[in-house]
């Protein structure tokens, strides 16, 4: 444990300290028999460093089991020098927040992501769901268009369409998702394909691109 | 370590050095179809973040590797 809180606390990049205190808090739930996985824009950030996260990384959780209140106050608690805030929900340790949320919510049949730190392993929502749900908070959901959501979309895309994306990617899978009825955004996921890929050519063709 | 009862495929499997090794090229990547920053103005929990972070929704981004990402960003 002193180990792994040295770590963290001596990580001054973000990304790579979010990761960690992810690692450090997903081996303490699954030495407990809990199975955490990461959600949301954290773990986007996690698949892309696309500078999208904010100071918090959400974490669901799979499997037969979700701990309770009591359960996450004792398992968190574990931490030396850990904060709460909100009932037990929000935790912080060296200046990163954790969140402890709720069952899981997603719809690819594939499996998560493992990601291994130096201090423990940390599961990902798969990258499909990942990728269609935030294509659906861009183009489709009340407004009907979120910039940064978008963005957000747009380099999650990049990412998969370019390989340079950390694991592997099904597209058939990421279509099935599309037109879920949870999302039908099968059209708005084409667009951002269609987009990102127009953009990338044009990185290959030497005329791009972002100032 | 204690792992994951949940399967994961060999080609989902990460290691830490081999997600160390692919950030840049992804952050480059990234930045050719979005602006290099792109964190929500506001979403859930802000009460929270902005008193932690002085006012915004989390912690600078001060990747080595990219000291561009420190710059101010557009709205």
């Amino acid at each position: 444990m002193q180990r792994a809180l040295a770590l963290i606390q001596a990580e001054t990049d973000l990304n790579a300290k979010a990761l960690l205190l992810a690692g450090l808090v997903s081996e303490l739930f699954r030495e407990h028999g809990f199975e955490p996985v990461v959600v949301g824009g954290s773990a986007i950030e996690f698949y892309t460093d696309g500078a999208y996260m904010s100071g918090d990384t959400d974490i669901c959780w799979a499997g037969p089991r979700t701990p309770t209140m009591e359960q996450r106050e004792t398992i968190m608690r574990q931490i030396p020098g850990i904060r709460c805030h909100g009932g037990g929900k929000s935790w912080q340790f060296a200046g990163l927040w954790v969140d402890l949320l709720g069952e899981i919510d997603y719809l690819a049949k594939k499996e998560f992501a493992k990601f291994t730190t130096p201090i423990g392993k940390v599961m990902i929502i798969p990258v499909e769901d990942a990728l269609v749900g935030r294509v659906y908070a861009a183009r489709k959901y009340v407004s009907g268009y979120n910039e940064k959501d978008d963005d957000c979309a747009k380099k999650l895309m990049t990412a998969v369409l370019t390989s340079s994306g950390v694991v592997a990617f099904d597209w058939d899978e990421a279509y099935r998702v599309a037109g879920s009825s949870k999302y039908n955004c099968t059209a708005e996921f084409d667009a951002v394909r269609y987009e990102v890929e127009t953009e990338l050519a044009k990185e290959q063709s030497g005329t791009n691109l972002i100032p | 370590m204690t792992d994951s009862t949940l399967f994961v495929r060999p080609e989902r499997c990460i290691t830490w050095e081999q997600w160390q090794a692919g950030r840049a090229e992804r952050r480059r990547l990234g930045n050719l179809v979005a602006p290099a920053v792109i964190r929500r103005k506001q979403s859930e929990g802000d009460e929270y973040l902005r008193e932690t972070y002085g006012g915004e929704r989390g912690p600078p981004f001060n990747k080595a590797f990219d000291p561009s990402a420190d710059a101010p960003q557009k709205e």
